[in-house]
């Protein structure tokens, strides 16, 4: 449409930009802009600023001369009066006419002056009157401009008002809406669909660990068949025989592996759980190249994991073989073998701390004696014993999920606990109640509050005890 | 030549701009073998009392080779003076409106006559303007200059040292410039100012000079002044007086502005000049007020800093802006002070701005740049500070714009004897065709020939000067041009003239555009086309105003027709404009403008609906159709229930035709020329809508596009009403395009000056001639 010689013009973009704001203009509402006649009464966007009215200067106030004339008037009039002895026909010869003149010459000079003034004054004030005729001129556009935005104000107002009488409606399909959107999510909650996947990841990720061992185990089974060494008794072997009364041998490996990952939970809730002991290692040194912690049965090595991402140095043993796999695969320092064999290879006083986790339930009590036997003898002075088992005083524990382990044999009662380290030797031994119920069902009042300890108090405790001396 | 300078008060050491100019023009041209005569008062500076004869009256020279002579100033009625001169002051500089005195004339007559007045200077010039060749008034402002220019006549020049301010909307001050036969400027914004302020019929007599600037020790060391340690580091600086006057309020909210946006920034603003900054709010060590500066180090600031800003919106040619371009640091002027503005933008030496927010956006910019940048644009200010502003060239200049002859002055000779004379069927007062027959008749008896128009009906405003027709004007001897649009009886008698002969084409409307609404006037346009076949045979020369309009003739049967376009003047807009229509048409509204006899050709009826589609954009405006209307033309009648179905009766007007102080204001007010016009021969208003720099949007017909060449904007349908109307908002509103439209217009204007029309009229009249000598006259 557009068509311009001028180099300086971009036609194209013009037009796009024509375009552009004539598509603006239409796309303005029906309502706020007609066709046709009522165009400019109803496009009522622009209300310009009234201007300035005009500075006109008005002149100053005029002193009236009225009195000045009044004065020189009564003069004229004494000078042509004549004394009252001459006679009235001789009075004519005896005005005193110069004197008069004079007077009336001042006066007409006078009133030619102020006429002069008043011209001025009468040309100013038309300059005024015509600057506020225009200013009112300007006014009454605006007015008219204003009475025309009132019009279409006054329209839109009532459509609005139409619209709004059909407000409740809307707001009922609204509420409608919302309770349906309400009872959607209330359903899909209840399918909990991440708390579904979660499980179904942590049912692969155990499930694949078993395969994972399984095939090692064959793997192993394959090799010695093949190439077997009857000369050369193996180290895991001895220590395999040599194993106390807990089911032991390979076979079971991969399936306590894929177990622990069903029921123990994923590695990064275990470690945050065990976060909790960092402070009694740093407390008693303990993690250091030369005061090293060893955790028995050190199982997934999800405490070793944390070590070292403490910068503590730290090695575990384990009986598993599928489970120290899995540690070598994370690059930790582990032992496949008997806890007390290990503790027995050990040289006294070189440890800074000895761990155990859901170790103690475990053994035998005979066994278990040993093992804190053992453990106090490899501590440095100072050093520190941690052992963490499954708190029985929570009568579902005790009483139910115990069972769920069933390489689980008794439960250790936890003043028990304190009272063997006690015997052992330890000082300074405390129990700390660890990992408490979710909820609390029952009152927080008299009954209710040991209701609540019995059923969900803490569903792990801990005994932890010094070796005498300092670190 | 003998030149006399005319300023109010002059010496050496004389601070400010026109004082500064005047000596140094004085200096230069005097160096440059002319006669200069300095005549000024003896009243000592501006800064003195204006009253008081400070200096001894006579004759001094100066060493540098010209005489100064002083007049004695009489008594002022400063009273009456301080009133007048309060009351301009007072006006904001926004109600003031070009061609509308912001006083009564009264007050305006005190102003004038009251600030400075010397009897004596102003007979010295009435006695002595046969002695001089040319005298330059500057400044524009005093009585001196403004009563002293009628004076000389056209020996005057002005060098008017113009601001936008109260003072240059007093009539006098028109008249000034009207009067001068010279305008000369320092600076394009300064001319553009004038421009807008007087209208185009300055535009051909102003030129641009240039002014001066010193600046010395260019490759000086930096000396260590007493803020030597303070002007380390990058720094914006400002120079001049720190008043709100000089808009330095805006520059400081401006930097405080950028500073919390780039508060890590290392860039500081630097001050200096008389009185003091308010400082405020400013982050300390960020802004420094280094108070009144000494020459030295003032040198060492400007060869320091990163750029110089300027926000004033109040000069006629910065110096300080000249000074830091010749430093060749960059500069930011404001985009609402034409002068430094458009210096700025001409030169790619900087920036523009006019917000707080665009300032804040300036020092952003300098903050951003890297040095080679900013080198950049400081050596183009000094490219073009060094063209315009050095004391030689200007001088130079000087004279070049003094000496000037016109182009048609040059070419006159004088050819006795022959009569060549024109006959048209009627003169009408304003219209296009009847003033072209005139600036014919006045040409030709400006190459010497003697020449009478004659015409069958003529307006009673130019019966002066033609004659009314009858055969007998028809002699043999003399050569005859006939304008021809319709027929009438004079196209018979000329058919049967046996002397040398020329036809002039105008055009005829088709006549279908008439039948709707004149069916017998359309039949006498029918008539007339068909009759131009029939006349080709007897006329050997022939032309017309425009190359669509030879077409015609050509496809008729006239022989190598010739184009001879309208000429468009100027100078005939040299008077002042209707002020009170000049008042009434900057209220704000915008207006559009259409100029052509109310005809179904024009499609006014097209206008109008367009225009109702404008309103959409801009509900505020005016459309406004001068042009003839004649009474009881059934168009006219249609035309108005039009505006009245539209209710657009507030909104358009239809002045009817109007003399040229009118048409002056309504095209001066225009914020766009708008024609849907179907039919144009050559169309005149859109020639004089360019000189008013009103953009032109116009339907693409006929004769248009001839006309417009790369001026203006055309359009090719008229069906997308909205988007014309979205296209003429954009012309109105668009600053940038209007800008380009009007450029191009600028250009395209001056090819129908006079200057450049006339060598065509002498050769279709050699022509003619040529054919009276060959062929002695014969009867057809």
């Amino acid at each position: 449409m557009i068509e311009t010689t001028n180099p300086e013009i971009d036609v194209n973009e013009l037009m796009e930009r024509v375009r552009r704001a004539a598509a603006e203009n239409s796309a303005l509402p029906d309502a706020s802009r007609p066709q046709g006649p009522d165009a400019r009464a109803t496009a009522a966007a622009l209300l310009r600023a009234i201007p300035p009215p005009p500075a006109s200067a008005l002149p100053a106030a005029w002193a009236s001369i009225k009195d000045q004339i009044a004065a020189l008037l009564d003069r004229a009039y004494v000078k042509n009066q004549v004394s009252s002895w001459i006679p009235a026909i001789f009075r004519g010869l005896f005005r005193r006419q110069g004197g008069f003149n004079r007077a009336a010459l001042e006066t007409l000079s006078i009133l030619a002056e102020t006429t002069e003034q008043l011209n001025d004054r009468v040309r100013a004030l038309s300059a005024a009157a015509t600057a506020q005729e225009q200013w009112l001129r300007v006014l009454a556009r605006q007015r008219r401009i204003e009475a025309a935005w009132r019009k279409v104000a006054h329209d839109k107002i009532d459509q609005w008002e139409l619209r709004m009488e059909r407000v409740p409606d809307v707001q009922k399909d609204a509420e409608r809406a919302r309770d349906l959107l309400r009872s959607l999510q209330t359903d899909l909650r209840s399918l909990d669909l991440r708390q579904a996947l979660a499980q179904l990841d942590t049912r692969l990720t155990s499930d694949a660990s078993f395969i994972k061992s399984e095939l090692a185990h064959h793997r192993t089974l394959l090799h010695e068949s093949l190439a077997p060494r009857p000369d050369e008794p193996s180290v895991r072997r001895t220590a395999a025989e040599s194993a106390s009364a807990l089911p032991a041998g390979d076979p079971l490996d991969a399936f306590y592996v894929s177990f622990e990952d069903r029921f123990r939970g994923p590695r990064s809730d275990i470690a945050n759980r065990l976060r909790f002991y960092l402070p009694f290692l740093r407390a008693a040194k303990a993690g250091s190249a030369t005061c090293p912690i060893l955790d028995l049965g050190c199982g997934r090595g999800e405490w070793l994991e944390l070590l070292r991402d403490e910068n503590l140095t730290g090695s575990g043993v384990d009986l598993n073989a599928a489970m120290c796999r899995q540690c070598a695969e994370h690059e930790l320092a582990v032992v496949h073998g008997d806890a007390l064999q290990h503790l027995r290879s050990m040289a006294t006083g070189g440890c800074g701390a000895v761990t155990g986790f859901h170790i103690i339930e475990h053994l035998p009590f005979d066994v278990l004696m040993m093992v804190l036997a053992e453990t106090y003898r490899v501590l440095q002075p100072g050093g520190l014993a941690i052992f963490e088992s499954p708190n029985c005083k929570n009568l579902i524990v005790g009483a139910s999920t115990f069972n769920i382990d069933p390489t689980h044999r008794n439960p250790v009662f936890p003043e028990t606990a304190r009272f063997m380290l006690e015997r052992t030797g330890f000082e300074r031994v405390a129990i700390e109640y660890l990992s408490p119920g979710d909820r609390q069902p029952f009152s927080q009042t008299g009954d209710g509050i040991l209701l609540n300890e019995l059923l969900f108090g803490s569903q792990d405790f801990a005994v932890i005890g010094h070796k005498s001396g300092s670190p | 030549m003998k030149l006399a300078v005319v300023i109010p008060w002059f010496g050496r050491e004389l601070k400010g701009g026109a004082e500064q100019h005047a000596w140094q023009i004085a200096v230069h041209l005097a160096a440059r073998g002319h006669a200069v005569d300095v005549l000024t008062t003896c009243c000592r500076s501006h800064q003195d009392d204006w009253g008081t004869n400070h200096l001894p009256a006579g004759e001094t020279s100066e060493l540098e080779g010209f005489n100064v002579r002083r007049f004695p100033v009489g008594e002022r009625d400063r009273p009456a003076f301080d009133l007048v001169c309060d009351q301009l002051l007072s006006l904001p500089l926004e109600t003031l409106r070009p061609g509308v005195s912001p006083v009564g004339p009264n007050e305006s007559k005190i102003f004038i006559d009251e600030l400075i007045k010397s009897k004596e200077l102003l007979d010295y010039l009435a006695a002595e303007r046969e002695n001089y060749d040319w005298f330059i008034f500057l400044p524009y402002l005093y009585g001196p200059i403004l009563r002293g220019i009628p004076l000389v006549g056209e020996r005057a020049a002005l060098q008017p040292c113009l601001h936008n301010e109260a003072y240059a909307y007093l009539p006098e001050v028109a008249d000034a410039f009207y009067a001068s036969s010279r305008l000369l400027f320092v600076s394009e914004g300064e001319q553009e100012l004038a421009l807008r302020l007087f209208g185009p019929g300055i535009a051909e007599k102003s030129y641009l000079v240039g002014g001066g600037v010193e600046v010395t020790a260019l490759s000086a060391p930096p000396e260590s002044g007493r803020n030597g340690a303070t002007v380390a580091g990058r720094f914006v600086l400002y120079l001049g007086r720190k008043d709100p006057g000089k808009n330095v309020p805006l520059l400081l909210r401006a930097f405080r502005r950028f500073r919390a946006h780039r508060p890590n920034s290392d860039l500081r603003l630097l001050l200096a000049g008389h009185g003091t900054a308010d400082l405020s709010g400013q982050e300390t060590g960020t802004v420094e007020d280094l108070g009144v500066v000494a020459e030295a180090e003032k040198e060492k600031l400007l060869r320091e800093c990163s750029a110089l800003f300027q926000p004033s919106q109040n000069e006629s040619l910065s110096r300080v802006i000249l000074e830091a371009w010749m430093y060749g640091k960059p500069v930011a002027a404001h985009r609402a002070c034409l002068a430094t503005a458009v210096a700025v933008e001409r030169a790619a030496g900087g920036w523009t701005g006019s917000s707080e927010e665009d300032w804040a956006g300036l020092f952003g910019e300098v903050h951003r740049s890297t040095p080679a940048t900013l080198t950049n644009l400081g050596a183009n200010g000094r490219r073009y500070a060094e063209g315009l502003a050095n004391w030689e060239q200007v001088a130079e200049r000087y004279e070049r714009a003094l000496e000037a002859t016109t182009t048609e002055g040059a070419m006159r000779s004088r050819l006795d004897g022959a009569q060549i004379d024109q006959f048209l069927p009627n003169l009408s007062f304003g219209d296009a065709i009847s003033n072209y027959a005139l600036w014919i008749r006045d040409e030709l008896r400006a190459f010497g020939f003697r020449s009478e128009i004659f015409v069958r009906h003529v307006d009673p405003r130019v019966e002066r000067e033609c004659t009314v027709f009858s055969p007998e004007a028809l002699e043999k001897s003399h050569a005859a041009i006939y304008h021809h649009s319709i027929g009438s009886e004079i196209t018979s008698h000329l058919l049967h003239f046996g002397g040398p002969k020329c036809l002039i084409y105008h055009n005829i409307t088709p006549a279908e555009f008439f039948e709707p609404y004149r069916p017998e006037f359309a039949r006498i346009l029918h008539e007339g086309r068909a009759d131009l076949g029939k006349l080709a045979p007897y006329f050997d020369v022939s032309c017309g105003d425009s190359t669509y309009n030879v077409q015609e003739l050509k496809a008729v049967g006239f022989p190598n027709p010739g184009v001879v376009p309208i000429p468009v003047d100027p100078r005939k807009w040299s008077v002042s404009s209707d002020a009170e229509l000049m008042g009434q048409l900057q209220d704000g509204r915008t207006n559009i403008l259409f100029v052509g006899r109310l005809a179904p050709s024009k499609k006014q009826d097209d206008l109008i609906d367009a225009f109702a589609q404008y309103l959409g954009f801009d509900p505020d405006a005016r459309l406004i159709m001068v042009g003839q209307v004649e009474n009881d033309d059934p168009y006219a009648e249609h035309l108005l229930a039009l505006i009245e179905t539209l209710d657009l009766s507030d909104a358009v007007i239809l002045p009817g035709s109007v003399d040229d102080a009118h048409l002056a204001a309504y095209y001066r007010t225009a914020h766009l020329f708008w024609s849907m016009s179907e039919h144009e021969g050559f169309c005149v208003p859109l020639v004089e809508a360019m000189w008013f720099d009103v953009p032109v949007l116009s339907f693409r017909s006929t004769a248009v596009p001839e006309t417009l060449d790369q001026a203006g904007i055309m359009f090719t349908g008229k069906t997308e009403l909205r988007q014309l109307a979205a296209l003429a908002f954009l012309l109105v509103e668009d600053r940038d395009l209007r800008d380009r439209v009007i450029r191009a217009q600028r250009q395209r204007r001056r090819t129908f000056l006079p200057a450049f029309v006339s060598p065509r009229i002498k050769a279709l009249v050699d022509r003619l001639l040529s054919l009276s000598r060959s062929h002695p006259a014969e009867v057809c």
